[in-house]
C-alpha cells in the first residue's frame, strides 16, 4: 500500500502507467525474499531512478554532520535493533543486515518476536557493542543507520564503508531533535520521501492510542500506577520525565503516576527500597523488564504481599516487556495491545 | 603480653616498648566501648527512620511485640532491622579487610578495591547476571568469594612475577592494572548480554535490599573473619614494621600473609557479595583508627571494625533520608562524608601515612 504513495512522485514526473507498474514491482521486490530474478532487479533499479528524481539526492542532517544520499539505498545496515529498524520496516524498507541482542530478546534471532517474520533472510551481525566492523563491511551496505552514542567512536570507520547516519537517542537529556516517536518516524520517512506513508502510520497509531486510552480509563481509572523494574534484588521506580515509558503511560495514555515525575540526571536516581514503595503504596504496579525469577523472589516478602496493589491483584507482569518499544511504530502498536490486555486483567 | 616462644626476647622488648609509645590503649578502649554504645544508638535510629513514616511507639511495638498482620511492623522487622544489621556487618568487614591489607602490604592506600578484589567479584557477578539471571543470594555470595579470590590471585601473581618480588608499589600497580582489565571485561560481558543495568545496580552498592537471609548467612563469616583478624593482629603489627624486622623476630611471614589474605578474602568477599563494591570505607577507616589509637594493629583492627560499622550505618541513614522514597547510593554518601575528613587527615598526618 505504502509503495503506491512513493510511486506517486514518479508518476508526476513521467505520467506513464508502465513506469508505475515497474516501480511497483521494484518496490515490492525489496520486501519479498532475496530470490529475485535478474529482470526484476533491473526493473527495481529503473523504479528507483524514477523516484530519485523527486527525492534524491537527499541531504540528511544528523548528530555527526551531513550525509548526502544520491539514490534510493538498496542495502541498508542497521546497527541497533531498538531504534530505526522498526521505523524502516514500517516504511516497507527491509534492511540487508542488522545487529541483534540475544541476551535481551528471548528469541532465537535475538530480535523482537513481532519483527522476526518481516526480518526473515536479513543477515544478523551480532551485538552492537562491541561492533564487528568486518561483518558490517562484508554486508556491503550502501547506507548505514546507527545510534550516535553507540557508534560515535567508530563513525569515521563506518562512514568509509558506506554513508553513515548517526541518529540521536530520543529518550535522553542530550536529545535535541526528534525526541518524540512521531517526529522520530517522520524524520526517517523523510529520508526516503515516504512522508505520506509515515503520516498514515502515525494516524493509525494515534487512533489505536486513543482507543487504548479509553480502555485504560475504564479498567484503571484514576488509580495511581507505578512502573517498577526489579533486577538483582534492586528496585527502580521509573519516574524520569525523559523515559519513554513515562511519556507513554502518563502523558499519552493519561494514567496517574504514583510518584512525582521529575527530570532526573541519572537512571540510578530512580532506585527505591521496598519500604519506599510501601510508603508510596501505589494502586497498581506495572513490572517492566523484570524477570519472572525476580518477581518470585520479592513475592516471598510480607511487606510486598501487604502492598495495596498486590492485595488487590493489580500487579501486572508479562515476560514480553523486554520487547516493548514505545518509540517505534510497529513496537508501539504491539505494546499498546499487550498493555491494554494486561491492565484488563 | 603474649610472647612467641622462638622470638628473641630483647629485640621484642625493644619493639614492644616502641610500640607502647606509639599506641594509645586508653583511647582505643574508649573508642571500643564508646563506639559500641554509639553504634547501638545508631542502629536504633536506623530502625526508627525511613521512607515510611512510622511512629517511635510503633517501632518499639514492632521490635518487642511484633504483630505479623501490621504492615508497619513488617517494615521494621523485615526491612529496617536486617538493613541496619547488614550495614553494621558490612562496614566492619570493609574496614577490617582494609586495615589488614594496609598492615600486611605496608601500603597506606591498600584496600580491597585496590587489590583487585572488588573488580574480581564484579567480573564474576557480571558473568552470573549474564548467564544465570536470578541466581539466589547464597550462590551469588559464593561466586563473589571466588571472584574476589581470582582478582586478588591475579594481582599477587602478576605483582610477584617482577624481579625483586612483591613490593607495595608493585602491588598497587598490579592492582590497578588488573582491576582496570577486569572492570573492562565485566563491562564487555554486561554490554554483550544486556545486563548493564544489573551490573550498574551492583556497582552502585546498595543495602536497600538487605534481608534476614543475607544477615544470617553473613554474620558467622563476618564474626569468624574479625576474630581471625584479631588473632592475627599481633603478627600484622610486626609485618607492618617491614618484612625483615618481622622475619628477624621469628615470624613466619609467608604463613601470616597467607592466613591474612584468606581472612581479607572472606571479609571483603562477604561484604561485596551483600552490598556490591562500596569503596572508601576500607581505605579511610583504618587511617582514622591509626590516627586515633596509634600503630598497634591489636587496637587498630577492633577499632576499625567499630568505626567502619558506625560510618556505614550513618551513611545508610543519610542515603535513605536525602530524597525519600528514593534511595541515594550509599557509596556516594560515604564518599561525601569521608573525603573531606580524609583530606584533613592526609594533611595532618603528612608523611606518617
Amino acid at each position: 500500500m505504502g509503495v503506491v504513495e512513493n510511486i506517486r512522485k514518479g508518476i508526476l514526473v513521467t505520467g506513464s502507467v508502465l513506469v508505475m507498474m515497474l516501480a511497483g514491482c521494484g518496490g515490492s521486490g525489496d520486501l519479498s525474499q532475496k530470490a529475485a530474478t535478474t529482470s526484476t532487479e533491473t526493473q527495481s533499479s529503473m523504479g528507483s531512478q524514477q523516484q530519485a528524481i523527486a527525492v534524491f539526492p537527499k541531504t540528511v542532517h544528523h548528530a555527526k554532520g551531513e550525509t548526502v544520499i544520491d539514490k534510493m539505498p538498496e542495502r541498508i545496515v542497521v546497527l541497533y535493533p531498538w531504534l530505526t529498524l522498526d521505523n524502516l520496516l514500517a516504511l516497507d524498507i527491509k534492511p540487508t543486515a542488522v545487529t541483534n541482542a540475544e541476551g535481551w530478546f528471548k528469541t532465537k534471532t535475538g530480535l523482537p518476536s513481532y519483527l522476526e517474520e518481516r526480518l526473515q533472510g536479513v543477515e544478523l551481525l551480532g551485538p552492537d557493542q562491541p561492533l564487528d566492523v568486518e561483518k558490517v563491511l562484508a554486508a556491503e551496505p550502501d547506507l548505514i543507520f546507527g545510534i550516535h552514542d553507540m557508534i560515535s567512536d567508530q563513525y569515521d570507520k563506518l562512514n568509509q564503508i558506506a554513508p553513515t547516519i548517526a541518529f540521536e537517542r530520543p529518550n535522553v537529556a542530550a536529545c535535541t531533535a526528534h525526541c518524540d516517536w512521531r517526529s522520530y518516524h517522520r524524520n526517517i520517512a523523510s529520508i526516503f520521501g515516504k512522508e505520506e506513508q509515515a503520516e498514515k502510520t502515525i494516524a493509525e497509531i494515534e487512533r489505536q492510542m486513543a482507543e487504548a486510552k479509553e480502555k485504560l480509563a475504564k479498567s484503571v481509572g484514576k488509580d495511581s500506577v507505578a512502573i517498577l523494574y526489579i533486577a538483582n534484588d534492586t528496585m527502580m521506580l521509573i519516574s524520569d520525565e525523559k523515559d519513554s515509558m513515562v511519556k507513554l503511560l502518563y502523558h499519552e495514555l493519561g494514567l496517574t503516576p504514583a510518584m512525582p515525575i521529575k527530570d532526573l540526571k541519572e537512571m540510578n536516581d530512580q532506585l527505591i527500597s521496598l519500604e519506599g514503595l510501601a510508603a508510596l503504596n501505589p494502586d497498581r504496579i506495572l513490572l517492566y523488564w523484570t524477570e519472572k525469577a525476580e518477581l518470585e523472589k520479592i513475592e516471598k516478602s510480607a511487606v510486598w504481599q501487604n502492598l495495596k496493589a498486590v492485595k488487590n491483584k493489580h500487579v501486572y507482569f508479562s515476560d514480553k516487556t523486554k520487547e516493548w518499544n514505545p518509540y517505534q511504530p510497529i513496537g508501539l502498536r504491539v505494546l499498546l495491545d499487550q498493555l491494554v490486555e494486561l491492565f484488563a486483567k | 603480653m603474649n610472647k612467641g616462644g622462638s622470638m628473641s626476647v630483647n629485640v621484642e622488648h625493644a619493639r614492644e616498648s616502641e610500640l607502647k609509645l606509639r599506641s594509645r590503649p586508653l583511647v582505643a578502649t574508649m573508642i571500643l566501648f564508646g563506639g559500641l554504645i554509639l553504634l547501638a544508638i545508631e542502629v536504633a535510629v536506623s530502625v526508627s527512620v525511613g521512607a515510611a513514616d512510622i511512629k517511635l511507639s510503633t517501632v518499639w511495638e514492632a521490635v518487642f511485640r511484633f504483630n505479623p498482620d501490621a504492615t508497619q511492623h513488617q517494615i521494621i522487622q523485615e526491612l529496617r532491622m536486617p538493613r541496619a544489621l547488614a550495614c553494621t556487618l558490612v562496614g566492619a568487614c570493609f574496614a577490617v579487610a582494609g586495615a589488614m591489607m594496609q598492615g600486611m602490604t605496608r601500603n597506606p592506600i591498600a584496600d580491597s578495591g585496590l587489590l583487585g578484589l572488588n573488580a574480581g567479584a564484579g567480573f564474576v557477578m557480571a558473568f552470573c547476571f549474564a548467564l544465570f539471571p536470578g541466581l539466589p543470594f547464597p550462590y551469588l555470595m559464593l561466586y563473589s568469594f571466588l571472584g574476589a579470590a581470582f582478582g586478588a590471585g591475579l594481582v599477587f601473581g602478576i605483582g610477584s612475577l617482577a624481579k625483586g618480588g612483591l613490593t607495595p608499589v608493585r602491588l598497587a600497580l598490579a592492582g590497578s592494572a588488573v582491576s582496570a582489565l577486569l572492570v573492562a571485561l565485566s563491562e564487555g560481558l554486561a554490554i554483550h548480554y544486556r545486563v548493564t543495568q544489573d551490573l550498574a545496580f551492583w556497582y552502585a552498592g546498595s543495602v536497600a535490599g538487605a534481608n534476614w537471609m543475607q544477615v544470617k548467612i553473613l554474620w558467622p563469616w563476618v564474626t569468624g573473619g574479625i576474630i581471625g583478624a584479631a588473632i592475627l593482629s599481633r603478627a600484622i603489627t610486626l609485618l607492618s614494621f617491614g618484612e625483615e624486622v618481622a622475619t628477624g623476630l621469628g615470624l613466619h611471614t609467608g604463613w601470616v600473609k597467607a592466613a591474612g589474605m584468606l581472612l581479607v578474602l572472606v571479609l571483603a568477599g562477604a561484604a561485596v557479595s551483600a552490598v556490591g563494591s562500596i569503596g572508601f570505607v576500607g581505605l579511610f577507616i583504618p587511617h582514622v583508627a591509626r590516627y586515633l589509637v596509634g600503630m598497634d594493629y591489636r587496637w587498630i583492627i577492633p577499632c576499625s571494625a567499630v568505626l567502619g560499622s558506625l560510618l556505614m550505618v550513618l551513611a545508610d541513614i543519610v542515603a535513605r533520608m536525602v530524597n525519600p522514597p528514593f534511595e541515594t547510593p550509599v557509596g556516594a554518601v560515604i564518599a561525601l562524608i569521608g573525603v573531606p575528613f580524609f583530606l584533613y587527615l592526609a594533611r595532618k598526618e603528612g608523611r606518617e601515612l
